[in-house]
């Protein structure tokens, strides 16, 4: 759990990965498979694909429907599958679930027809996860952004994508955000992650809608002091005119 | 003197923020900033020659930009050595069998004296390939991370030969291999997919006029579109299947292909499958096939950027950096969906997939055909390399590794 109290360490992370299990060449093979992975191969062939592909233009497939896609070429079955794998992110039960789900509906028949050539097996990877600081941690809510922003896209994906799979959702960063009178900025945050969209292009985008609304706040804290000085210029005015009445009042 | 001494680092750090951008480059920075306090040393067979002393006259010298002090350390050894290592190296790769009980205590012998003789005083240790791996053996040292770094494909492996490299796997701390196909199931063994060098000849930027002054000799035409496939000529490259698609491209688009590549000194069928190719090719004007010497990087290079489309139509393939260089360049690749090409070429995003010469013939024309789909899977491709297949990202995925040796990996693996 974050507190608010204590500075914010942001964190990067980079994946060792390593082969699990068997390769499989069709879909039934691919559904039992899909049954036993343990979470990090999941994780491996769903999320990561978003560091791995960071500047894909538009929405990013996972591993197993771009293998349908292209090694077993059922284009159908791949878009049933990335649409219940995206929808199901960030939770792991959630993700075994769509894939399982679509896999299983499909009728006995058609998962036996199709066989991924010699040489185009599927081969299911694991990702082992190694993390590191990154820089110095941060008071001000508002530099912790702007870093995440800057910094290597690792560091997005560890606090807004990695954290969530591993944390039934929850993100250190965007609670942190909250305990420091930033929710709106972690809502933001988290509604990035909905996008399905590659590291680097979800950055992108998050990042021209942060300078509007950075450039906005200038604006309004530069038009503050004209506000506080008409204020004062009416004030001025009307303790001249209450002087002004009163001087006539005490003439004689 | 068995120290090789690179080149200094100088602005080394600075040259691949300028080609692979700032992020990778921050990233090495602060895994390194982790790895403060730790040296490391790279122990190899050779100096000079060979992708493995090509890959180290990079790494070593941005490891030390990075401030991760890394010496590199050339094993010594005698004829008869090379001649058994040669020979447990083509066996490894399926050619021949595995050396003798005797040529086998002769390699440990050398690997003893190597032991005595390096300066291992470092506690980060990578040992490439299996000429030193013996080393481990005897001169191993408390507190020492010993890591493996095989870069040989070992599908095909004559059982004997894979067997005196995994019985000396459990020595290691961990081990690396390029492409799952090529792991023995032994643990923890890690994946570390090969990558480019951008700054090297066969993938520095060129100009149109370098382009021109390098192909010159070759004789190709000009004023229409090259398809090409660099490769060498080797029947799982399928180049017989690249001239089919070709054939079947012609009827609808005008073309030239051009096949490239060399054959290669330990493949003996290599001549054979030539021959074939040039006798399917003979009586087509339309068709180029040129044989290439191992070094000639720069006229590879120089292909790839005058290419229209590129091809690699692999039956099998461990992982085919020549699509790597070419998304690099920027070009459109039309390749098959077989080994480590899916994880370069994404489907309609950074090149296209394809199964039969049919399909291949389709996407050629496809791409032949629209200017807009080849710069757009062309700038793709470059940005997905450019994240996932530079020099960079090798080197951040043994910084990792190492960062997590120092951090207890068994017990992590085990974790996870």
């Amino acid at each position: 759990m974050t507190s608010g109290r204590e500075p914010f360490q942001l964190v990067g992370v980079t994946h060792l990965l390593r082969p699990w299990g068997e390769p499989v060449a069709g879909l039934d093979a691919l559904l039992d498979r899909v049954g036993l992975a343990p979470d990090e191969v999941l994780f491996a062939h769903s999320v990561c694909r978003l560091l791995r592909d960071a500047t894909l233009q538009g929405q990013v497939m996972d591993d197993l429907s771009h293998w349908i896609a292209t090694a077993l070429q059922d284009p159908e079955t791949a878009e049933r599958l990335w649409l219940a794998v995206s929808t199901a992110l960030p939770r792991a039960t959630a993700v075994r679930e769509a894939l399982t789900g679509v896999l299983g509906s499909l009728p006995a028949k058609r998962r036996a027809a199709r066989e991924a050539p010699s040489g185009a097996e599927f081969t299911f990877l694991a990702a082992i996860p190694v993390r590191y600081r990154s820089g110095e941690p941060f008071e001000d809510p508002r530099a912790a952004v702007a870093a995440l922003l800057d910094r290597e896209p690792g560091i997005w994906f560890h606090h807004l994508h990695e954290e969530p799979w591993e944390a039934d959702g929850a993100s250190s960063l965007l609670q942190w955000l909250e305990q420091r009178g930033e929710p709106t900025l972690a809502q933001r945050l988290a509604a990035c992650t909905e996008w399905g969209l590659g590291v680097e292009l979800a950055r992108t985008r998050f990042r021209r809608r942060w300078r509007l609304s950075q450039a906005s706040r200038r604006l309004v804290a530069a038009e503050a002091p004209a506000e506080q000085q008409r204020r004062d210029a009416a004030r001025g005015a009307a303790a001249m005119l209450v002087r002004r009445l009163t001087q006539e009042e005490e003439a004689p | 003197m068995t120290r090789v001494v690179t080149a200094p680092p100088g602005a080394l750090l600075e040259q691949f923020r300028e080609v692979a951008g700032d992020s990778p480059v921050r990233e090495l920075e602060s895994l390194a900033h982790e790895l403060r306090g730790h040296r490391m040393v790279m122990v190899n067979s050779t100096a000079v020659g060979g992708g493995v002393a090509e890959i180290l006259h990079r790494l070593v010298p941005l490891l030390q930009a990075l401030g991760v002090p890394t010496v590199w350390e050339v094993m010594p050894g005698d004829e008869r050595f090379y001649a058994v290592s040669k020979k447990l190296h083509n066996a490894l790769h399926g050619l021949g069998s595995a050396p003798t009980p005797e040529e086998h205590d002769h390699y440990r012998a050398v690997n003893r004296l190597a032991a005595s003789q390096l300066e291992l005083d470092a506690d980060l240790i990578m040992i490439h390939d299996p000429q030193p791996a013996a080393i481990v053996e005897t001169r191993r040292e408390r507190g020492q991370q010993w890591l493996w770094r095989c870069h040989i494909d070992l599908e095909r492996a004559d059982p004997g030969a894979l067997d005196l490299v995994t019985s000396r796997a459990g020595h290691y701390d961990a081990a690396v291999y390029s492409h799952a196909a090529f792991m023995p199931r032994v643990a923890p063994g890690f994946l570390v997919p090969p990558s480019i060098d951008p700054l090297s000849a066969k993938n520095a930027e060129l100009s149109a006029r370098e382009i021109d002054e390098t192909l010159a000799p070759f004789g190709l035409p000009d004023g229409v579109p090259w398809v090409t496939q660099v490769s060498r000529f080797d029947r799982l490259k399928d180049p017989i299947g690249v001239l089919k698609a070709f054939r079947l491209a012609r009827r609808q688009e005008r073309a030239h292909l051009v096949l490239a590549g060399g054959t290669a000194d330990d493949d003996p069928e290599g001549a054979t499958v030539l021959a074939e190719v040039r006798e399917a090719a003979q009586g087509h004007d339309d068709v180029s096939v040129l044989t290439l010497p191992p070094d000639a990087h720069r006229v590879i290079n120089a292909l790839q950027r005058r290419s229209t489309v590129l091809v690699q139509k692999s039956l099998r393939e461990g992982f085919a950096l020549t699509i790597a260089e070419g998304l690099w360049k920027r070009r459109a690749v039309v390749a098959s969906a077989v080994g480590g090409i899916p994880l370069q070429v994404l489907h309609e995003r950074t090149g296209l997939l394809v199964r039969s010469p049919e399909g291949c013939a389709a996407q050629i024309v496809r791409l032949l055909r629209n200017t807009g789909l080849r710069r757009q899977l062309g700038l793709s491709g470059r940005e997905h390399v450019r994240r996932n297949f530079l020099q960079t990202r090798e080197a951040r995925d043994y910084l990792a590794i190492f960062l997590a040796l120092v951090r207890g990996l068994r017990a992590h693996v085990a974790a996870a």
